[in-house]
């Protein structure tokens, strides 16, 4: 897939460069369509604005073309589509269980309006939003379908502590599903 | 998940990402490219 061919202009995104968060009730988290990806992957592309993030880039939207009907026990690419901006703003690998038993979340790849967020407080604060609503967005999904165990990987030693934090703090929410840490994992079963 | 549930969770994670240093914020966000960017190094070498 080439990436870098399409102008904004050519293929009619807006050039809005905000980098407001979202609320998590302004995100959905959606199957991609292969047209969805394509217009996602020039509007990522465009926002990164340099070169030496194209090969980050189009390895993401490769595996997301190869990715995108979901099959019990492999990955696939899930959007996180902000229905206020009317943009994805990130991409998901999640693994679905047979018959819905089970929903895992492996990899979360944010926006490059995002990327800034390590010297930016501006987009820092998006970023805070942005991420915390994924995780309501994620659970709330599992909850609402009726999955049995709903899996979180914490990637990083920083997502491990949210994880470990939301984990501590469960029992205050009176959820049917309890909470466990299992290694990496943050761990929702009935 | 109710609304209180789903206000709970977005606090509960919206407070540890307040803790973190901009060196864990920008591993969080570099992470998943770096797995995707490594794991593309050996197919393109095959």
């Amino acid at each position: 897939m080439r990436l870098t061919t399409y102008s904004r202009v050519q293929i009619g995104l807006s050039m809005s460069s905000s980098t407001e968060g979202p609320h998590y009730s302004d995100l959905t988290i959606k199957p991609f369509t292969a047209a969805d990806l394509s217009t996602v992957a020039y509007d990522w592309v465009d926002r990164a604005g340099s070169d030496e993030f194209e090969v980050e880039l189009s390895a993401v939207f490769e595996w997301c073309a190869d990715h995108l009907v979901p099959l019990p026990g492999t990955g696939h690419a899930m959007q996180v589509y902000n229905t206020k901006h009317g943009r994805t703003q990130a991409i998901l690998e999640m693994v679905d269980g047979k018959m819905g038993t089970m929903s895992k979340l492996l990899k979360i790849w944010v926006s490059p309006e995002f990327w800034p967020a390590d010297r930016d407080p501006s987009v820092r604060t998006g970023f805070k939003e942005l991420y915390a609503g994924i995780l309501v967005n994620v659970i709330g999904d599992g909850m609402s379908k009726g999955t049995e165990e709903i899996r979180i990987y914490g990637r990083t030693e920083a997502l491990l502590t949210i994880l470990s934090a939301l984990q501590s703090e469960w029992g205050v929410l009176n959820s049917p599903m309890s909470a466990t840490m299992e290694g990496r994992w943050f761990v929702l079963r009935k | 998940m109710n609304v209180q549930q789903a206000e709970l969770i977005y606090a509960v994670v919206s407070s540890a990402l307040d803790k973190l240093t901009d060196s864990q914020v920008g591993e969080m966000i570099a992470a998943p490219y770096a797995d995707m960017a490594q794991e593309k190094v050996p197919a393109l070498a095959a």
